[in-house]
């Protein structure tokens, strides 16, 4: 029979070796949790590990035994910029905001170019209204990642404009930033005629949405979307000349593509535009 | 023979500098030549004084400092020139000076010809060395700023005293005409009683650059390409190209030296064979033969013969304790199964570099594992689950995204993304939407089943994936990311907790904008196995809500050998007409599972691939075991039957030879007969005896050959032999042909 020290060095070899294999790829949350516990029982001074089990759990909801985990982590001498960031996602997750962003501002000071410390924190300030700061710290971010793709943009745009009108003209400046790098994509094309009309501009909104849709090769939806903000800008004649191009467009579509339910969509938008305008209501408004 | 003369006011003492003057530029520097040699005689400063950093500059008034040959110093007894010490002189037993100064010029004529420089430094204690006023040489000093009373780390004894030290220096730092090499020799201690100074910069050869990464194709487009490769160590970046390997014509330069190259080639033409080379401005690494080579896809919307190949969860071989075995043989099987038809486009399903996706790992999890394929065929990534140990996409950044280029800005088709983690790409009549199902907000509107992209509702992805879906009018969409929407292998779409609802999600969230839009054909890993639907629609919830007559459009197995091809009326995107899901997660591991989802036709536990073929209306789909065996095979047909007489793959609108099969449709002379079909080689309506004449002459040459006429190699083998004259021979005194386009016999008359 095997002495008691081979056995352990045998476990030992064997948790070694799963520790090695694929935390993630074909695991259950069981799965992964179970693998994790191997790994801390035959490290059990593994600060990391720690820190990922109370990651797991806390992804799960499993507050209580994240929280043991990550004191564990820390007790056993986890980098302090590192637990400082954990703590700040644990509090965050149970909802204790303030808590949250005190963590994530002391774990951004020890670990100032950050980029995971940096977004928490930012998306944690927003949570608690303090938008300039969170705007700033997504600012932060994009400076850090020249490469930034189009969420954290949005999620700057969108702290600033959360900031009440004063700042849409600041707002609108972030969304031309992202524009400059990115180029014209949807989700910030939306976001920028939202701001503009926010602000009462009708016709730099146009002119936005020119900008968008001028490379576009299907442009139905884009005209519909022209027609609206014309109709509610009162300028029905010009809408109603736009909500029958984009008609006209849908009608010139392959069969199969004018029944699209996005397409019907849109040719019944654009209908009930030319309706509404066409009515003793409408007529008046021109 | 010739006698030189004198230049007027040149007296004989002066001769050889008037000889110079009068000379024309000197020739490029050689090989072995010393720009400095040893023992040379140098300018320097032994009065202990802080001299900061402006007598680093090679414009610098260096007249009034001393000058001397090397060896200079002073305590050892062997120098040339011995330099002053310090107060104690000339005992030099303390307070010596702890900085002496050097300063060297030489002149350059042309620096473009100079490969490499070595420096070679014979210094006791420290020295730190500048060229042109840029630090190039450090050696026995700590790091950090240097100044006059900084100190040698070690004080230097014995052997290492006549010991010099070498260091490539960077090239680029030369300029035309006078350079200052300047150094800076420091004591270890104000005690040290010695010091010595020498030092060589010589010419030498590149050393040879070592691959680390073999050439890989990026982002192809009709007219453009990215080739990148990695090196060992930093170099000057080159990429030559051209329609031959022995002609590779043209050359893109990338200034600057790095180890990561990445080289977008512009100018191409649609539809044309490359041959390449990369390397340096000095040698070339890899390339220049008939293996490194690609094929610029049709353009955008052309219907041609497209095959696909498709791996998942293939990145194994980063960890040892799975061995590289299985991905190995996965490769293997479709090698088998390609023969010489190898893929003109292979798609990347996630999880290509075990454990975490470092560097390292996609090194040996990839790119060792695929050079040749990868040198040929360009490739289209997603991330999978793995990716994400090293990579994050908000800030696209880390390993994946540093490793490939992929179309953020649309220029392969489809909308704009601004972002490397989801995109889309055409390639002939084919739309490619890649998403990113793990770091990328996957937010959609509420009640996404029924409220299918309403304008500026859902995240960034969402919102881009309705714009690209709505402006596509593609014959075929194929979409593909990483975690599956059904699967029941090693994990369970089902279960809300497994990876993080991020199936669930996809599924509801993201399938009904699929269905919305026609999408044909999503393929995804996760599970390691192979799983594949019925033709489905408009079922986005667990699998217990499946119901074939709900949810099936085809409940057969899509085999035309089979239950028969699923169909779909429209060719192009039509909504609601169905999609099959796949999933490819065995490309390098297996893991079993309970592989029962109903959803599926077939669910296998097997290692292997996918290869996709596209040929007009009709997309083959094929799953590869690691021996090339087709283990399971479905097709999709879309439209109306187009007649198809030579079942080459291309209707007979579109086919410039009708009854002879040719996928290619090689029409070297762009007369609408495809070479195959057209022994009307001068193009008068007959092939008559003015064609067998144009024919004798190139007859038995090759390509490349004196004589060689691509019009007369009828199959397109590169050459001309007996079988090009059977071709010719049975359509002699007829007409070209028959053709179904119908410009043919006016040329130039281009493929639809």
């Amino acid at each position: 029979m095997p002495s008691s020290a081979t056995r352990l060095l045998a476990a030992a070899g064997l948790a070694g070796l799963l520790v090695g294999l694929p935390a993630t790829a074909h695991e259950s949350f069981d799965e992964a949790l179970a693998h994790l516990d191997l790994a801390i029982a035959v490290a059990p001074r593994d600060a990391e590990l720690w820190r990922r089990r109370a990651g797991l759990e806390r992804s799960h909801g499993n507050l209580e035994r994240s929280r043991a985990d990550l004191a564990r982590a820390c007790a056993l001498g986890l980098a302090p910029a590192l637990a400082e960031r954990e703590r700040g996602l644990s509090a965050r997750a149970e909802q204790r905001l303030v808590d949250a962003e005190a963590h994530l501002r002391r774990a951004r000071e020890l670990a100032p170019d950050d980029t995971e410390t940096l977004v928490a924190h930012a998306e944690t300030l927003a949570g608690l209204g303090r938008w300039r700061e969170a705007a700033d710290g997504y600012a932060r971010v994009i400076e850090l990642a020249p490469d930034a793709g189009p969420d954290l943009h949005l999620a700057r745009v969108r702290a600033l404009a959360s900031g009440g009108d004063a700042v849409l003209r600041e707002a609108l400046r972030a969304l031309d930033e992202a524009d400059a790098k990115l180029g014209p994509i949807p989700a910030l094309a939306q976001e920028g005629l939202a701001l503009e009309l926010r602000a009462g501009r009708t016709d730099a909104a146009l002119a936005r949405l020119d900008r968008v849709s001028a490379p576009a090769r299907r442009r139905e939806g884009w005209l519909v979307q022209r027609a609206e903000i014309l109709e509610r800008a009162g300028r029905s004649e010009q809408a109603v000349a736009e909500y029958a191009a984009a008609l006209a467009s849908l009608e010139a579509l392959p069969p199969a593509r004018r029944t699209t339910p996005a397409a019907v969509t849109l040719a019944a938008r654009a209908r009930e535009g030319i309706e509404r305008l066409a009515s003793p209501a409408g007529a008046n408004a021109r | 023979m010739k006698t030189r003369r004198a230049r007027p006011g040149c007296s004989a003492g002066l001769c050889a500098v008037c000889l110079a003057l009068a000379s024309p530029p000197a020739a490029a520097e050689s090989i072995g030549q010393f720009l400095i040699p040893t023992g040379a005689t140098w300018r320097y400063l032994d009065d202990g004084s802080n001299q900061a950093t402006a007598w680093l500059a090679s414009g610098f008034d260096d007249s009034a400092w001393a000058q001397g040959p090397a060896q200079l110093g002073y305590g050892d007894g062997d120098e040339a020139t011995v330099v002053h010490c310090g107060p104690s002189a000339p005992t030099c037993t303390t307070s010596n000076f702890i900085t002496t100064y050097f300063r060297k010029s030489f002149a350059v004529s042309n620096p473009a010809s100079i490969p490499q420089l070595q420096l070679s430094l014979l210094r006791d204690d420290g020295a730190i060395a500048y060229l042109n006023g840029v630090e190039v040489a450090r050696s026995n000093l700590p790091a950090g700023a240097i100044g006059s009373s900084t100190v040698a780390s070690t004080a230097v004894a014995g052997a290492a005293e006549s010991s010099f030290f070498g260091f490539a220096i960077p090239v680029a730092l030369l300029v035309t005409g006078q350079n200052v090499l300047a150094v800076e020799i420091h004591q270890s201690g104000a005690t040290s009683s010695d010091i010595s100074f020498d030092a060589s910069l010589q010419v030498t050869a590149e050393t040879p650059i070592a691959l680390t990464r073999a050439p890989y194709l990026q982002d192809l487009t009709p007219t453009s390409a990215v080739v990148r490769w990695r090196t060992g160590t930093a170099s000057t970046t080159r990429v030559k190209w051209g329609l031959a390997s022995d002609a590779l014509a043209n050359t893109v330069d990338v200034p600057g030296t790095r180890t990561d190259h990445e080289v977008p080639i512009t100018s191409l033409s649609p539809e044309t064979r490359i041959f390449y080379s990369v390397g340096s401005s000095a040698q070339t690494i890899a390339g220049g033969d008939a293996n490194h080579t690609f094929r610029t896809p049709p353009p955008i919307g052309s219907s041609r013969p497209t095959r696909i190949w498709v791996i998942g969860d293939s990145g194994t071989c980063a960890v040892s304790s799975l061995g590289c075995t299985d991905a190995a043989a996965v490769r293997a099987g479709y090698y088998a199964f390609a023969g010489s038809h190898s893929a003109d486009l292979w798609l990347l399903l996630g999880d290509n570099a075990y454990n975490s996706g470092t560097d390292a790992e996609f090194t040996s999890g990839f790119f060792n594992v695929y050079p040749t394929v990868m040198r040929n065929t360009p490739f289209w990534a997603v991330p999978g689950n793995h990716e994400f140990g090293a990579s994050d996409s908000p800030t696209q950044s880390g390993p994946y995204y540093a490793s490939f280029t992929l179309p953020a800005s649309g220029e392969g088709g489809g909308v704009p993304s601004g972002t490397e983690a989801y995109y889309s790409f055409d390639w002939g009549n084919v739309h490619f939407i890649a998403l990113d199902s793990h770091d990328t907000d996957r937010s959609a509107p509420a009640s996404p089943a029924s409220n299918v992209c309403p304008p500026g509702d859902g995240g960034a992805m969402y919102q881009w994936l309705c714009a690209d879906l709505a402006a596509t009018d593609q014959d075929f969409i194929v979409a593909f990311w990483h975690h599956p929407p059904y699967t029941k292998g090693s994990h369970d779409s089902d279960n809300a907790a497994d990876s993080n609802g991020i199936m669930k999600e996809m599924r509801e969230r993201f399938l009904p904008v699929m269905d919305a839009y026609g999408v044909d054909l999503v393929l995804t890993g996760h599970s390691h196995s192979y799983e594949r639907s019925v033709l489905l629609h408009d079922h986005f919830g667990e699998s217990s809500t499946y119901s074939p007559t709900l949810h099936a459009i085809d409940t057969g197995d899509g085999d035309p050998d089979g239950d028969g091809a699923y169909l779909k009326d429209v060719l192009g995107p039509s909504p609601d007409s169905g999609a099959v899901y796949s999933v490819v997660g065995s490309s390098s591991q297996i893991s079993g599972g309970p592989l029962n989802h109903p959803v599926m036709q077939v669910s296998l536990n097997i290692l292997g691939s996918l290869v996709i073929d596209v040929a007009g209306n009709q997309l083959d789909a094929s799953f590869l075991g690691v021996s090339g065996n087709v283990l399971d095979h479905f097709r999709i047909v879309k439209g109306p039957a187009i007649p198809d007489q030579d079942q080459d793959g291309v209707g007979d609108p579109e086919d410039n030879c009708l009854v002879l099969a040719n996928a290619d449709q090689r029409d070297s002379n762009l007369d609408g007969y495809g070479n195959i079909c057209d022994g009307d080689l001068d193009d008068d309506g007959a092939v008559g005896g003015a064609d067998f004449a144009v024919f004798s002459q190139a007859y038995l040459t090759g390509q490349g050959d004196p004589g060689w006429n691509p019009d007369v190699d009828a199959n397109g083998d590169g050459v001309v032999n007996p079988i090009d004259f059977g071709r010719f021979s049975s359509a002699y005194l007829g007409p070209p042909g028959p053709s179904g386009l119908c410009c043919a016999g006016t040329p130039p008359c281009p493929l639809p």
